[in-house]
């Protein structure tokens, strides 16, 4: 094999992108320790031995806010397109970000060079027409949902479900029991975990939604307390400014979101890869997120399920509750995060729920799975 | 035909748009956005008959670019020739109709006030 076919682009844009970018070089460097990563990644890619073309760790952004960062997304092409072009690497991996991942994608076709999108965008849930850029931007499709193989098979493209990476990760970093015991002592009968997500907007939008109900749901039953998982240090002092808006008994955690899940009785959550996380730990929550009414129009004809929530999605079926919001309906979540903590039956049902789904997908080896793919592909190139 | 007649017929296939875009009902929703430019240039074209600039800057802003952007729309779902997802042209279309009817109101009644 010439030295050329050892390089690998990757890029990934968002933290869970990194984390699985990661795991993936891990799995890939295990097979093959010869083989060298370029691309756009965070700080677990480039621990994991990525030479970091761009560091993504600012780069998080959605809808128009991207904008702003538009002349630092045109470098960052203009600079993928220029290594795609010198160094001809074997292959153009891309996790996730499909916004800027396509235009990768695009340059690596056109040069020849084989795309495998690994962890591909949610085109199921809002865009399927999408589908038809995918077809044409990329060879191979390493997919975490059982139900997408047959949604990319439907329309022509090669696709494997290799698992989710995600519960490689669960099992790969363990946790500190200790974190939990110290919260569940911290906090006694009642913990309720208050998750954001991990980009400042969703922060911004959601957290002080969920204080609000929280507040209700303090003023029904003062023994509940309240966790506020921090997934990124750099948005601390955010979090903070807003939680003392509210007078709750109410803690920041930083950086341990599974801890905090692990202690937690309830976890109010932004709809995202989280909930996944919820689910392996089954743990009841509440899938909630926020969008403002403009947008809320703007975007309601393209969302072609009914669920917002990927366990509700994975199960076909509502096991938990969620809603799309638009404006502050904080007494709605306040009524069912109060309904889970105070209805045992309610809370039994959806435990059962979650730990058939679990069964279902909460295996490990995506990350082996997806590596082996990768290397067939690059052996048959 | 009186003017105001033109004004509130688009101001009704505005919320006709409104509506058929957000339940989804894509005939009525190109029908009534054909109607409502049609009869938002033509009262552009009777309150500015003697600003011709004017008119053709409102006609090139607030109906030939959102109409544009649909038309992009369109041939990216069928024919995928962008990277970028363009359904955010929505964003401009639904900033834009609004803007066109809201300029019209304001035309008109500077018409009615110094008629």
């Amino acid at each position: 094999m010439p030295e050329s076919s050892k390089k690998i682009f990757i890029s990934a844009g968002d933290t869970s992108g990194d984390i699985h970018g990661a795991n993936l070089i891990y799995s890939l460097l295990e097979k093959d320790p010869e083989i060298k990563f370029y691309g756009l990644g965070k700080e677990n890619m480039i621990k994991a031995g990525l030479h970091c073309l761009h560091d993504m760790s600012t780069k998080s952004l959605m809808w128009l806010h991207v904008l702003a960062e538009i002349s630092s997304f045109y470098k960052m092409k203009k600079d993928c397109i220029y290594f795609l072009k010198q160094e001809k690497p074997c292959v153009v991996i891309l996790i996730d970000y499909c916004g800027f991942n396509f235009y990768v994608a695009k340059a690596a076709r056109k040069l020849g060079i084989p795309v495998i999108y690994y962890v591909t965008p949610q085109l199921w849930a809002h865009g399927p027409w999408r589908v038809k850029k995918m077809k044409k931007l990329v060879d191979k499709l390493l997919v975490v949902y059982p139900f997408e193989k047959p949604f990319y098979d439907n329309a022509g493209i090669p696709a494997t479900y290799v698992g989710h990476p995600l519960f490689d990760e669960i099992c790969k970093i363990g946790i500190d029991e200790g974190v939990v015991s110290e919260i569940r002592d911290r906090h006694g009968e009642t913990v309720v975990s208050l998750l954001p997500g991990s980009r400042k907007q969703e922060v911004v939008r959601l957290l002080p939604l969920f204080l609000q109900s929280a507040t209700v749901i303090h003023e029904k039953n003062s023994s509940v307390r309240f966790v506020v998982s921090c997934s990124e240090e750099q948005h601390y002092n955010l979090i903070d400014s807003i939680v003392k808006e509210y007078e709750l008994p109410c803690e920041i955690i930083i950086g341990k979101v599974h801890e905090v899940i692990k202690a937690s009785d309830l976890c109010i959550a932004s709809a995202g890869t989280v909930t996944l996380q919820i689910a392996y730990y089954l743990k009841p929550m509440i899938i909630v997120y926020k969008v403002s009414p403009f947008l809320y129009f703007i975007a309601r004809p393209f969302f072609v399920t009914p669920y917002i929530g990927l366990v509700n999605k994975l199960s076909d079926k509502m096991i938990v509750p969620e809603r799309l919001m638009y404006r502050n309906d904080f007494a709605w979540l306040a009524e069912q995060a109060f309904q889970l903590i105070a209805d045992n039956r309610k809370k039994q049902t959806c435990v059962e729920e979650l730990t058939l789904l679990v069964s279902k997908i909460g295996k490990p080896g995506a990350s082996e799975h997806a590596a082996e793919e990768i290397l067939k592909l690059i052996d048959s190139a | 035909m009186p003017l105001y007649v033109l004004l509130i017929t688009a101001f009704v296939f505005l919320l006709v748009s409104a509506a058929s875009y957000f339940f989804v009902k894509k005939k009525v929703f190109l029908f009534s956005v054909l109607l409502f430019y049609s009869c938002s240039v033509l009262l552009s074209h009777l309150l500015l008959l003697n600003h011709p600039v004017i008119f053709y800057i409102i006609i090139a802003l607030l109906v030939a670019f959102p109409i544009i952007c649909l038309i992009i729309f369109v041939f990216d779902v069928y024919r995928a020739l962008f990277c970028i997802d363009t359904s955010f042209v929505f964003v401009v279309v639904w900033l834009l109709m609004p803007a066109l009817f809201v300029v019209n109101l304001i035309i008109y009644v500077v018409n009615v006030i110094y008629a």
